[in-house]
């Protein structure tokens, strides 16, 4: 006797799990966000109240250690961090120091910290803390250039306001956006437009935050929604879960900005998911993280070779997120990837006259087509923009596919990167090796 | 008028023990709850003790959790014992109603089992239910998610939706479990004193088996996380707790079961509840995790319907050596039979346009072996 209505009935009962993760996350997601939409609804109407310069820095001063403290676990420990390297570096840049010392320094201090954290085993402490120090760092360094360059004997504490409050701007400690000088002090010294200009300001706010959350979501509990029928569809969906988790921050953080009344951007998923060239993807991941890195680091040429600047730039970029071999070799394999692809498409380019380089070309004002042959609307061109537009996207799944959920809150081991790299053989390396071979070649 | 109060307590005990499990019923009953009249709907369903029926009226809204408990854990009961003599036949199709095998109730080792996955599938189903929000008294306490001192993150979200699912299961599930009324005599001393021990026993091993079915789940919860931050770091971390398909907490409590120990329940001077120890000394001890029973299992071969046994006769089994369905173990040595049946089945369909399908018919043999 076969009591078959048992199992049919059992069918029923195995439903997903939808909503399950998807509710949690998203309360957790909004929880985060509206305390940090407090501060900037907070400092929004502090820009714009009328009270004197001192009580204005004390203000920024005492509401940036709260907000470090709050949105870490060990307060007191986190606020002595981030005032510590606060007070190193405007010492050393009062003494009239240079910018390259002062940041130096402070990724001195920055690896020391991680060491002191892995030698107590708390390497996700470090890791908590550690986008914090990041922002924190640029904006020290990019103070210390700014002094270096006033090159004043009179420092009037109206100066070192202005320099405390760019450093101490509560709203963008946690996740950022990273501001240049001239780009704070335009925002901040912005009048008030009107309310439909505000109102205006407030709904794309909103809607990035909801774009943020929804992100967020998808990053926790894609899951939910997709089954991957394979190991490749498993590493896309967790390059997926990395780049939806960056833009959630990103797209958080402009809302930030766009409520406090900036046009900064901060990125544009769109112009990442459907990436021109790994060139472009490099440059739109993080516009503000390019900015500082491109005008602080890269344009004032410590060295004469461009290799050599190129390489810099890298370094510093690695270096500040502290010694961490799984992001060095990560932005190293993309620079890597970015610059074959770059040399191979010039090279293309220059070789048969068609519009294919990695940066799109300029469109000159008085004629509708660029210099070469194929532009961009004939056929042959569309197909091999379109060949490489599809190689970015692979190229993103493989450089993304190393940050898996297992190791992210306590650092990736050594060989971790290696490993999943070996279960695609190479292949972006390998691509980027045929590329420069070709590029000797045609 | 000894003889008479003796009769009245055993018919007591009976009936109080037949109920333990009559609530699985609960996942056929074709009446929808309605919330707006508890009282009505829930004095339709058949096999509730009072205690339950109370809580059914108080909590209308998680009633449809726990009727859809009940089929889990049957469904689960039936696929876990399918290749065995015992192949969990519980509910009657006919009556819809619990077969009263008295086996059941002599705390065998099947008896835990079916205790401990109903238990755990009333508290899997009002966890799944209140993720999806059916409820507003699901266990969310926001105030616990703040600055909590124990967790290693602020993580967000409602985690308490398993704890509170677990206190359903273990206020509906233990409901059942009914203690004798106790009679003393003008002398002050406790009649049927061993019967007494006896039934405050088996309520002590179905509730132990209760809870061992729910501390399954509670392990099973995992906690995921998953972080952001500016550039990789760890700012900010959203975690979500996720309970693993039912089948996985089946197959632990399977697990549980092929392990069971055997125990007794013994009284000590001085000391008013009972104790369960381990019924030979020298195994280990039994731990809160462990399914525990106190009557070895009949061997469910021959029909006694006195007892709820239907037997193996005309059970399907297979010809495979050393599985659990062979013919040689579940027919008890009686023997089997083949039989064999010739199906037709249609082969090599062809579309011809325009616009018909042709197919040939073929004949499929099917053997089946049938126990004697």
């Amino acid at each position: 006797m076969d009591n078959g209505h048992g199992y049919e009935e059992f069918e029923l009962l195995e439903d997903g799990s939808l909503g399950e993760c998807s509710t949690q996350v998203a309360n957790a997601t909004f929880l985060t966000i509206s305390k940090l939409i407090c501060l900037v609804v907070a400092f929004k109407f502090i820009k714009h109240i009328p009270i004197s310069t001192t009580v204005r820095v004390y203000v920024h001063v005492f509401a940036s250690t709260f907000t470090v403290m709050w949105f870490s676990r060990n307060h007191l420990q986190s606020a002595i961090i981030y005032n510590m390297f606060s007070l190193i570096s405007l010492a050393l840049a009062i003494k009239q120091f240079s910018g390259y010392i002062i940041l130096a320094g402070n990724i001195s201090l920055l690896i020391a910290l991680q060491n002191f954290c892995r030698h107590y085993r708390s390497e996700d402490y470090f890791l908590s803390i550690r986008g914090i120090l990041m922002i924190h760092i640029m904006r020290l360094t990019t103070v210390a250039f700014n002094l270096e360059k006033a090159n004043s004997n009179k420092f009037r504490f109206v100066q070192f306001s202005s320099y405390v409050e760019y450093i101490y701007f509560p709203p963008f400690i946690i996740f950022g956006p990273y501001l240049s000088f001239e780009q704070f002090f335009k925002m901040r010294d912005k009048k008030w437009t009107g309310s439909e200009n505000e109102l205006g300001f407030i709904i794309q706010s909103l809607l990035a935050i909801f774009n943020a959350i929804t992100l967020a979501i998808i990053s926790s509990c894609h899951f939910e929604f997709f089954e991957p029928s394979s190991q490749f569809m498993e590493d896309a969906l967790t390059a997926m879960s990395f780049r939806f988790s960056h833009y959630f921050v990103c797209l958080s953080t402009q809302a930030f900005v766009l409520m406090l009344g900036s046009d900064v951007v901060v990125a544009n998923p769109l112009n990442i998911e459907f990436s021109r060239s790994t060139l472009q993807t490099v440059s739109e991941w993080n516009k503000p993280f390019h900015t500082f890195l491109h005008e602080n680091i890269f344009k004032r040429r410590l060295f004469n070779s461009t290799a050599c600047n190129v390489f810099f730039t890298f370094a510093v970029s690695s270096l500040l997120h502290g010694l961490d071999f799984q992001m060095t070799i990560t932005l190293l394999a993309l620079g890597f990837i970015a610059y074959s692809e770059t040399v191979f498409r010039k090279r293309l380019s220059a070789r048969y006259s068609m519009c294919v380089a990695a940066k799109a070309c300029p469109v000159r004002s008085n004629s509708l087509s660029c210099k070469h042959r194929h532009s961009n609307k004939t056929g042959r061109a569309l197909i091999i923009n379109l060949f490489f537009l599809m190689l970015s996207m692979y190229h993103l799944v493989f450089t993304g596919m190393t940050f898996t959920d297992d190791y992210s809150a306590i650092g990736y081991p050594f060989d971790h990167a290696w490993k999943i790299w070996g279960s695609h053989y190479y292949s972006s390396f390998m691509i980027s090796f045929l590329f420069l071979a070709l590029s000797k070649i045609i | 008028m000894l003889k008479s109060t003796q009769v009245i307590l055993i018919f007591i005990l009976l009936i109080s023990i037949v109920e333990s499990l009559s609530w699985l019923a609960l996942g056929l009953a074709a009446n929808r709850f309605d919330r707006d009249k508890p009282g009505t709907s829930c004095k339709s369903l058949k096999g509730l003790t009072r205690r339950q029926m109370r809580f059914c009226k108080k909590n209308i809204d998680l009633m449809e959790s726990v009727r859809s408990g009940s089929l889990a854990a049957h469904a689960e009961c039936q696929f876990q014992f399918h290749k065995r003599r015992w192949n969990c036949t519980l509910i009657d199709p006919v009556t819809h109603e619990v077969i009263p095998d008295v086996f059941l109730y002599e705390n065998t080792r099947e008896s835990a089992f079916v205790h401990a996955i109903s238990s755990a599938a009333v508290a899997y189903k009002v966890t799944r239910d209140c993720a999806r929000g059916i409820s507003e008294r699901c266990g969310c306490d926001y105030s616990k998610n703040d600055h909590s001192g124990k967790s290693q993150f602020q993580y967000q979200g409602c985690s308490d939706n398993v704890k509170f699912g677990i206190g359903v299961s273990k206020e509906f599930v233990d409901s059942a479990q009914r203690r004798v009324l106790m009679m003393k005599d003008d002398n002050g001393t406790s009649l049927l004193g061993p019967s007494q021990l006896s039934a405050d026993g088996m309520h002590m091993i179905n509730l132990h088996n209760n809870q061992a079915g729910r501390q399954v789940l509670e392990k099973s919860l995992r906690r995921e996380c998953k972080c952001h931050g500016m550039s990789g770091s760890c700012e900010m971390r959203t975690c979500w707790d996720s309970l693993p398909n039912f089948r996985h907490i089946g197959m632990a409590i399977k697990d549980k079961f092929d392990g069971a120990a055997e125990v007794k329940v013994v009284k000590e001077d001085g000391i008013e509840k009972p104790r369960i120890v381990m019924k030979n000394s020298q195994f280990k001890r039994h731990t809160n995790a462990d399914l525990v029973y106190m009557t070895p299992s009949p061997d469910f071969c021959e029909s006694d319907p006195l007892r709820g046994i239907l037997g193996t006769k005309g059970r399907q089994c297979t010809l495979a050596p050393n599985a659990i369905d062979d013919c040689s173990l579940l027919c008890c040595g009686r023997g089997y039979e083949k039989k064999v049946q010739i199906v037709e089945e249609k082969c090599n369909c062809k579309f011809i346009y325009c616009c018909e399908v042709r197919c040939e018919p073929c004949q499929k043999r099917i053997e089946k072996y049938l126990c004697l």
